[in-house]
């Protein structure tokens, strides 16, 4: 339990330092932008000047140790969760188990409520409805990894045909998704940025995501493959 | 998707353990832990929160998560 808890946490590390990477790059750009258009519409508006609480390089450094602690915190969740569904997941090797996890827990976890309600960059968002965009974003997420999670017992407890098991089985993740996407409300917020804009931030972040995902289950996967010292 | 072509490995890829307690409670400070740095907008922690919220505040973004 150690060994991998360990694991967990260094590709965690590495995951996170992978989307850190990806914001200081791809995400530079597009968050900078964002942030000219929200001050000249501020000023456009009241002509106050709105005092910032830290720098802008002081919130480029904060965000990517926010996005390494989550990296972290997501490691040591991804291991536990591997060690426990680890030994039902049908798979020869070690390094596959945690490439199949990461591949689900990234449906499950970041595409799906991406798609759901997409990630917004800093000019986009009402502050009077953070606490109920956060309660729906909570939703999305609870409702996708209750999903996966009922179809994925689905698919391990029917007994059918292979075929016709991989036609219900998809059948009913696709119904359970048009069910959340119809039952969950839009984003109560306007979208007015300019559509590039968003579209490249959106990207970046979604590419950010996908980079940190896949560098959690391989970096996990290589290291379980090693041989263990002890357990 | 199980794979019927291969046949089925002798024991599993990752061995059967229990997982102890404290992975778990470990796992919840994870989450907790997650919510401070990405979620937090001043439900739990009032106005404290505007200054973590600003200083993880592009992280936030990135990740998608909401923000004002």
């Amino acid at each position: 339990m150690k060994r991998i808890l360990a694991i967990g946490c260094l590709a965690g590390l590495a995951a996170g330092v992978a989307a850190a990477l990806f914001a200081a790059t791809a995400g530079r750009g597009p968050i900078r932008d964002a942030i000219a258009l929200e001050d000249s519409v501020s000023h456009a508006t009241s002509g106050a000047h709105h005092e910032d609480l830290f720098s802008r390089g002081v919130q480029e450094i904060g965000g990517a140790v926010g996005l390494v602690v989550f990296g972290l915190a997501l490691g040591v969740v991804f291991s536990v969760v591997l060690a426990a569904v680890g030994p039902r997941l049908a798979v020869p090797t070690p390094p596959a188990a945690s490439v199949r996890l990461g591949f689900f827990g990234f449906v499950a976890v970041v595409l799906v409520p991406f798609l759901k309600y997409p990630a917004n960059p800093p000019a986009v968002g009402d502050p009077d409805t953070v606490n109920e965009r956060t309660l729906l974003y909570f939703a999305a997420l609870g409702l996708s990894i209750l999903l996966t999670w009922a179809v994925w017992r689905f698919h391990r407890g029917v007994s059918l045909a292979p075929v016709a098991k991989a036609w219900a089985t998809a059948a009913l993740y696709g119904a359970g998704l048009v069910l959340i996407f119809l039952a969950l409300p839009g984003n109560p917020d306007p979208v007015d940025a300019p559509a590039d804009l968003v579209w490249r931030f959106r990207l970046a972040s979604l590419g950010g995501l996908a980079a940190a995902w896949a560098t959690l289950a391989l970096v996990t996967g290589a290291l379980l493959s090693r041989p263990a010292a002890r357990n | 998707m199980e794979s019927h072509a291969l046949p089925a490995p002798a024991a599993p890829a990752i061995a059967e353990i229990d997982i102890p307690i404290w992975a778990w409670a470990l796992v919840a400070l994870a989450v907790v832990a997650s919510y401070f740095v990405m979620l937090e907008n001043g439900v739990v922690l009032s106005h404290v929160a505007e200054t973590l919220h600003e200083f993880f505040h592009d992280g936030r973004h990135f990740a998608g998560v909401p923000c004002h």
